[in-house]
Parts: structure tokens; sequence; C-alpha cells
């Protein structure tokens, strides 16, 4: 670009900046993967041209991590959504792991559902508005999954549920669910012996249950169903009774945590 | 810096490896040290390290520091493997945190430079493919372009914006949060 003038023998002194749009490719992802998914839509991802094309690449969108972000707890839901769906997008269907809070709704689990066949993990949290038939478009068309949490959803839950994601999910290896407080919880009702569902998830090493009505006798079918599981944790669930038959059931449990009997009182 | 390769030093020369920086400095490492490098590390295992290694992307000043990084990482992988053997678990953990925590500040130290040299470095630890200085590189941007907006963060690296305004406007479509 320069013209002319070279005359002047300039000993060569570098330049004292750098032209951060020429960072390779490799370093700008190494970059972007230590960012997560909402520094990248909303700052680095947008500088120039180079910066936007290593933001697109699909590896990293691989896991899509939007429970953490404090900018999760400011923004409005349906520009998280949109935000998410630019996410799921730019995976180009590698989309493995996401993680999402109370702005996820059914329509984004469909979308979800509809693009990313390899998911593997799931985690959601205080999604009040997802459903049953949102949460089954989505565990139907993910037959990888190995990890799912489900974390004060208050509309997704019942025993056929359970059974349809042990049956959708054959891999599935590790389960958690919190249920709000039993004072709070409106549809109780409805829960009737849900638990059941879960002796169908058949490969389950790790099953952890939080405010859950569960019985002693839902707890033994599910120890019967699950043959590989190794890991029990149990809180806050008042109707479980941790007697001698329930300890002997759970024998060959590695990892072991029954509702105390000072927690019940 | 430039060695002459005098008699004493031959013993160790087959360990050694001669790295040549694009202004022609030489630089003697040994091979572990070298090996840190992938890039390096291959040429070795193909035999094509006779008569130096010829680095044409990598000035003297930055090899340097390289090679510091290099050196250090080299010698605390060392440590770990021969203290493995000779302690008790207790002493070994011990020994084992104390590698770890003035690993630790050395890479903190090391990572106190300008936002040139912080570029050079990576260019360097992307070229020669050295896997623990381009995270710890990396991780250094990422930390300060966190939570900035798109031209705050032109304005710290000095980037102009290429985009074209349609570009710019599909941009926009996409990700309207951010200019909300």
């Amino acid at each position: 670009m320069e013209s002319g003038a070279s005359s002047l023998p300039e000993p060569a002194a570098p330049p004292a900046g750098r032209d951060w749009s020429e960072l390779p490719l490799d370093a700008l992802v190494q970059v972007f993967a230590r960012l997560g998914p909402v520094e990248i839509l909303m700052g680095s991802g947008l500088v120039c041209r180079s910066w936007l094309q290593a933001a697109q690449e699909p590896e990293l969108w691989r896991a899509v991590d939007m429970a953490e972000h404090k900018v999760v707890e400011e923004m409005k839901e349906d520009v998280l959504c949109k935000m998410a769906k630019v996410a799921v997008e730019r995976s180009k269907g590698n989309l493995e792991v996401f993680l999402g809070k109370y702005f996820v709704t059914d329509e984004l689990l469909k979308y979800i559902a509809d693009r990313s066949p390899s998911v593997k993990i799931l985690s959601l949290i205080s999604c009040q508005e997802v459903s049953n038939k949102g949460f089954t478009e989505l565990i139907t068309k993910s037959p990888l999954l190995e990890d799912l949490s489900l974390e004060l959803c208050p509309k997704i839950g019942c025993r056929n549920m359970y059974e349809a994601t042990g049956k959708a999910c054959p891999q599935l290896k590790r389960f958690s669910l919190r249920r709000e407080c039993f004072r709070f919880s409106l549809n109780y009702s409805r829960r009737v012996a849900e638990t059941l569902g879960i002796a169908v998830m058949r490969e389950l090493r790790s099953l952890t249950l939080v405010s859950s009505n569960i019985t002693n006798d839902e707890l033994g079918a599910i120890l019967d169903g699950c043959p590989r599981l190794e890991t029990l944790c149990l809180r806050d669930c008042y109707k479980v009774i941790a007697d001698g038959a329930l300890r002997a059931k759970c024998a060959r449990i590695k990892t072991l945590t029954l509702p105390d009997d000072y927690e019940r009182q | 810096m430039a060695s002459a390769g005098s008699g004493d030093e031959k013993a160790a020369a087959a360990a050694m490896i001669t790295l040549i920086s694009s202004d022609n400095e030489k630089f003697e490492v040994t091979e572990a040290t070298a090996t840190l490098s992938q890039t390096i590390r291959h040429m070795i295992e193909d035999g094509c390290t006779d008569g130096g290694v010829p680095l044409p992307n990598v000035t003297s000043k930055i090899l340097a520091r390289v090679i510091e990084y290099c050196k250090k990482h080299a010698t605390a992988a060392a440590g770990e493997e021969g203290s493995s053997s000779s302690f008790s678990d207790a002493a070994f953990l011990e020994v084992d945190r104390a590698f770890l925590e003035e690993l630790e500040e050395f890479d903190d130290a090391f990572l106190e430079v300008d936002r040139a040299t912080l570029f050079d470095l990576i260019l360097a630890a992307n070229y020669l493919d050295i896997k623990g200085l381009l995270n710890l590189t990396c991780q250094k941007v990422a930390d300060s372009v966190k939570g900035k907006t798109p031209e705050q963060i032109r304005e710290m690296y000095n980037i102009v914006n290429d985009l074209t305004p349609e570009e710019e406007a599909e941009i926009r479509r996409e990700t309207q949060w951010a200019f909300e």
C-alpha cells in the first residue's frame, strides 16, 4: 500500500501495532472456545469479517451453554430464544450439549429437535413454559442422549413421559430430576407414581431425585429395572423411609445418599 | 547467542537441536524442550533437523520467549516424571503441587507482555503447534474481550470493521440483540 518514498533506508522497525483481524483461524477458534455462546454472539463474533468467520465454525457450537452467563438473567426471553436458534444453526447438526434456563420454550425444543440428531447432554433449569409435548418432541429425536437434567420444570413430568424417554434414549446413563418444593407444587395430583417411569431407563448409572414424591415401592421398581445403577442420590424425598429392607435393596449401589431420618420431621 | 558448536558441546549434541529464527539467529535447545512443539517433533521423527531447523515465521525476539516457555514446561514435565518413582504418595503430591504452583506463577509472569508480543506469541504457538502456549495466550485474549461490545473490542485491538454494509445488515438480522 505504501507508494514510492522507499529511497530512505528505513531500518526494519516492526510496526508497533498488529492486525488482530489477521489472527489465524485456528487461534481465533481457540479464543472463542473459551468464551461461550452469549459472548460470541453479542461481542467478539461481530468484530470484523475474519472474526465472524471464526465464530461460525461448527465445532464451536457443539456445546451450547446458555444457563451460566449473567446476561441470561437480564435479557428478554424471546431474544435469548433467538440467540439459542442461531447457536443451533451454527452447529450445523453437530449440537451435543444444550444447557438452557427459563427462556426455553416448546418451540425452541422443536427447533433443536429438527436440527440436532446428536444431542448427548441436555439440561433444563426453571423452564416454566416447556410442556411434556415440547419436551417429548426433542427427546424422541435424541437417540444418543446420555445425560438428562430437569430442574424445577413444573410442566415436564408424568410416568408416561419418563417411560417414553427411557425407550427413545436407550443410552441414557445419568438422570437428575429436581422438583419444586412439595408444598408449592400446584400439579401434585398429576404426579402420582411418576417416578415409576424411570424404571424403563435400563442403562441408567446415576439417578438423582430432589423433592420427588417417590415412595419405597417405586424406588424398588427402579432398582429392579435399572440393573447398572451405581449412584443414587435422594434428597428431600419425604415419602422414602430409609429402613433396613430398602438399604438391603440398595446394597449394590456404590454411592448412596438416602434421606436422613430427621430430614423428614 | 549464536553457538559455535565447540568440541565440548559435541558430546551433548546428539540430544540438541538447533533452531534458526527468521533473522538468522541460532538457538541450541534440548530435544525435550524442542519437542513441546509438535511441528518440530514431526521434523525430528522424519529426521530432517540436521543442520538446524529454520523457522522463517519466528523472529529471534519471539523465539527466545517461546524457548523460555518450552524450557520451563519441559523441565516441569521431566521433574514430575522423575519424582513419581522416588517419593511416597504424600510427598509426591506435595512436590506435584509445588511444581504446579511454580508453573502457574511462571505462566502469569510470562503473559505480562504488550499486545504486539502477545499477537506474535500466538502466531508462533500456532505455527509451531505448542498446545500449552496456544491455550495460555488464547485464554489471555478471551479474558480481555469478555463482556465487551464489538466496538470496544475493535478499539482495544485496533481492528477495522471490514464488513460490508450488506454483510452488516445480514448480521443485524441474525443477531439483532447486540444492536438493541
